[in-house]
């Protein structure tokens, strides 16, 4: 009966085979030996690629700012370790497509020494403001995966009246455990991180103490899903003290974690289509970004390592590792005695919002979760069926889509029709795909045709452009002419009032 | 148009689920009502199923060698097996034979193979050949025996059954009629009621 009633506030998704057992039942690993080559991509999150303010040849210490950012939505990188600058030049990205995008390579020393940091002894004296400056200033974004700069929206929490902050520890994706684990090993930090973050987002003139009275109307919430029992547990106690936070269990299912899934479970309020999260006053932010931050004020430490999950039926040591960022994934696979012949994909995040990659010679990134190489007993087929009409895609949609006659338009090319339907709801969370009984690589369709629309877009808007361009031209030309001939027009007025004058002169003489 | 030998985006793994799979699930769901109805109608009930799933598999395996493709592949997803069954649950189960050969080329042939196959299909495939059937044959199609289950004195034997379902009702055992709603209908329809 109760799991009736939840059931109503959960929409669509699915119960995949978890498979994160091998993984989660062991320590975070933080004996990662330092790869010689870090590859540190320029742009790691949403937003403009940060601007590199050191030259090939500098040498550089662990935590020293290598780019900073620009613009309003961007994110500064920082060297994961001590070392010599090799080179600022265009590397594979980490991406489906492997396309070279602008890469700091930095030769690490061995030493991996620190930068001088500034610890704060008590940073509920800082200012909100102070704190989102701080953890901009860290390089810290979405670790969920969403790679959204933390500090943007800390920002917008203290503009919009925030007063639901829910944290994210769902950790839906099947494989991934890095959140799980960090919850049960670093309980107390990230609670500390959950802290900091409401002090972030008090919108008191001075800035009052976390949790008292009258100072701080926002809560938090942490929602772990059933399926992590002892890291509830842990949170649980080191969340005890302070009443302003609260940690409950949710569901397990996929996609738990998706934010407008969550907002609707946690607080029973639905993110209007089209509208942000913050606008009906709920953030989100993840465990691992907590944690970041935790480490960002306390001790002034910047973004410049994180947890990744290595897993997958051809891993042999598969584990939860602290890399520095820009360890290539080979490097990982080394360590973690991934069998390569029997690898058949290569995943970068979860299997099911993932991407495969080309090949391991690519960096890991903020948003870096996990890494997986599947074999090929663990992938779905790939030999596509026609669709039988069987429904179960909508049946699993939880935005509520249709994805057989959205697949079925896009097929015919009609991407209009398809948008009419509901195409850029679709979040990619892979459920159609999963569930489809005719190997019908739905999202695949979908990520082809939002690209296909987004160019369509920019390529109408940049002949609009043009033609304004042609217009206004047009219409400065026919002005400067229509001057010209109203000048013409006085000139010759004038020349016959002029000789007009002249003629009764001499009339008169 | 669309690149997938190699899906680069999720999701990579999958539910274990197939078409075969699902077509078994609906014969599943159907078991009880064909015992049932096999049962309360006895054995020429049973010869008429047997005729309609096997002809509607081999009007499939047909037309799939028509289209030049191998046809156990196919035959294997349960499609047509499943739309011969749905045939034969609709049909008067004293029919004749050649209605349910009839009805399963129909269901095959233009129900489904026509459009392009599985999946292409514009209609159900058994109810369009189920509609068909009725419009051409109205009185095989609407002769209907009274219930005589398997087993009990007045229902027909084995020998008995073949000749029904072969040769035709003759010498009736069960009899059918109009009833009373068809009656009251055609009335309606001329204002004499
Ligand atoms: S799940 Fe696959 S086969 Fe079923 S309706 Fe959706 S697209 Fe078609
Ligand atoms: S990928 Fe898109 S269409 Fe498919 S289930 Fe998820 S939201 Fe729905």
């Amino acid at each position: 009966m109760l799991s009736f009633f939840t059931r109503q506030r959960i929409r669509g998704g699915v119960h995949a085979e978890e498979r994160k057992a091998e993984t989660a039942s062991q320590p975070i690993v933080n004996n990662f030996p330092l790869p010689k080559k870090l590859y540190i991509p320029l742009q790691q999150h949403v937003g403009k690629p940060a601007e590199p303010l050191i030259r090939v040849g500098d040498r550089v210490l662990k935590g020293q700012l290598l780019a900073y950012s620009q613009g309003l939505i961007s994110a500064p990188v920082h060297a994961p370790s001590s070392g010599i600058i090799l080179d600022v030049n265009d590397y594979p990205a980490p991406h489906p497509s492997a396309l070279p995008i602008r890469m700091i390579v930095l030769e690490t020393d061995g030493k991996d020494e620190w930068i001088e940091t500034c610890p704060v002894a008590d940073p509920f004296l800082l200012t909100p403001e102070d704190i989102s400056l701080r953890v901009g200033a860290a390089g810290i974004v979405g670790l969920g995966g969403a790679a959204f700069p933390t500090a943007v929206k800390l920002n917008m929490g203290r503009e919009n009246h925030i007063d639901t902050l829910i944290i994210n520890g769902a950790e839906c994706e099947p494989y991934l455990s890095c959140d799980d684990r960090q919850m049960q090993e670093r309980a107390e930090q990230i609670i500390d991180g959950v802290r900091l973050m409401l002090h972030g987002m008090t919108n008191s003139p001075e800035g009052g103490l976390a949790g008292q009275p009258g100072m701080n109307t926002c809560n938090a919430v942490v929602a772990i899903e059933d399926n992590k029992q002892q890291a509830y547990f842990a949170m649980r106690a080191a969340a005890e003290l302070f009443p302003q936070i609260k940690v409950i269990q949710i569901p397990t299912r996929y996609p738990m974690g998706w934010d407008r899934q969550l907002i609707r479970y946690v607080t029973g309020k639905e993110v209007p289509v089209g509208c942000r999260s913050s606008e009906i006053g709920v953030t989100i932010h993840n465990v691992g970004t907590a944690y970041a931050t935790h480490k960002a004020i306390r001790y002034g430490q910047p973004l410049v390592s994180r947890v990744i999950t290595v897993s997958g039926g051809a891993v042999g040591r598969p584990m939860n590792v602290e890399v520095p960022l820009g360890t290539l994934i080979s490097e990982l696979f080394n360590f973690c005695e991934v069998n390569s012949e029997d690898t058949a994909r290569i995943i970068m995040g979860g299997p099911m919002m993932g991407d495969s990659l080309p090949h391991s010679g690519l960096p890991t990134v903020k948003a870096t979760s996990g890494i997986l190489a599947l074999t090929q007993s663990e992938l779905k087929d790939t030999d596509e069926k026609p669709c039988i009409r069987c429904a179960s895609c909508v049946t699993v949609c939880p935005a509520g889509l249709r994805p057989l006659d959205m697949a079925n338009n896009i097929r015919v090319n009609q991407l209009d029709a398809a948008v009419d339907i509901g195409l850029k709801d679709c979040i990619s969370c892979g459920c159609c795909s999963y569930i489809c009984p005719s190997n019908i690589p739905l999202v695949q369709y979908f990520k082809y045709a939002s690209g296909e629309v987004m160019a369509r877009q920019q390529a109408a808007h940049k002949s609009e452009q043009t033609k304004r361009l042609i217009d206004d031209r047009n219409a400065r030309l026919e002005r400067i002419a229509q001057q010209q001939r109203e000048e013409e027009l006085a000139r010759l007025a004038a020349k016959a009032e002029r000789e007009r004058l002249k003629a009764e002169q001499e009339a008169a003489v | 148009m669309i690149p997938h030998l190699k899906p680069s985006s999720g999701a990579h793994v999958g539910a274990k689920s197939s078409v075969s799979q699902i077509m078994w699930q609906v014969m599943l769901a159907l078991t009880p009502a064909t015992v049932f109805g096999i049962w309360c109608f006895g054995w020429p009930a049973l010869n008429l199923f047997v005729i309609t799933v096997v002809s509607a598999m081999g009007f499939e395996a047909f037309c799939i060698r028509l289209a030049g493709r191998a046809a156990t592949p196919v035959i294997m997803d349960g499609s047509a097996l499943l739309t011969g069954w749905l045939l034969a649950m609709t049909l008067p189960p004293w029919a004749p034979w050649w209605i349910g050969v009839v009805g399963s080329g129909l269901a095959i042939v233009l129900g489904k193979q026509v459009y392009g196959g599985l999946g292409q299909n514009l209609f159900n495939p058994a109810m369009l050949a189920r509609v068909a059937l009725l419009i051409s044959f109205p009185i095989e199609m609407t002769t209907w025996a009274n219930v005589s289950p398997l087993f009990f004195s007045d229902s027909p034997g084995l020998i008995e059954s073949w000749r029904i379902t072969f040769a035709g009702l003759e010498n009736l055992d069960a009899t059918t009629g109009a009833t009373t709603l068809g009656y009251i209908k055609t009335e309606f329809s001329q204002n004499r009621l």
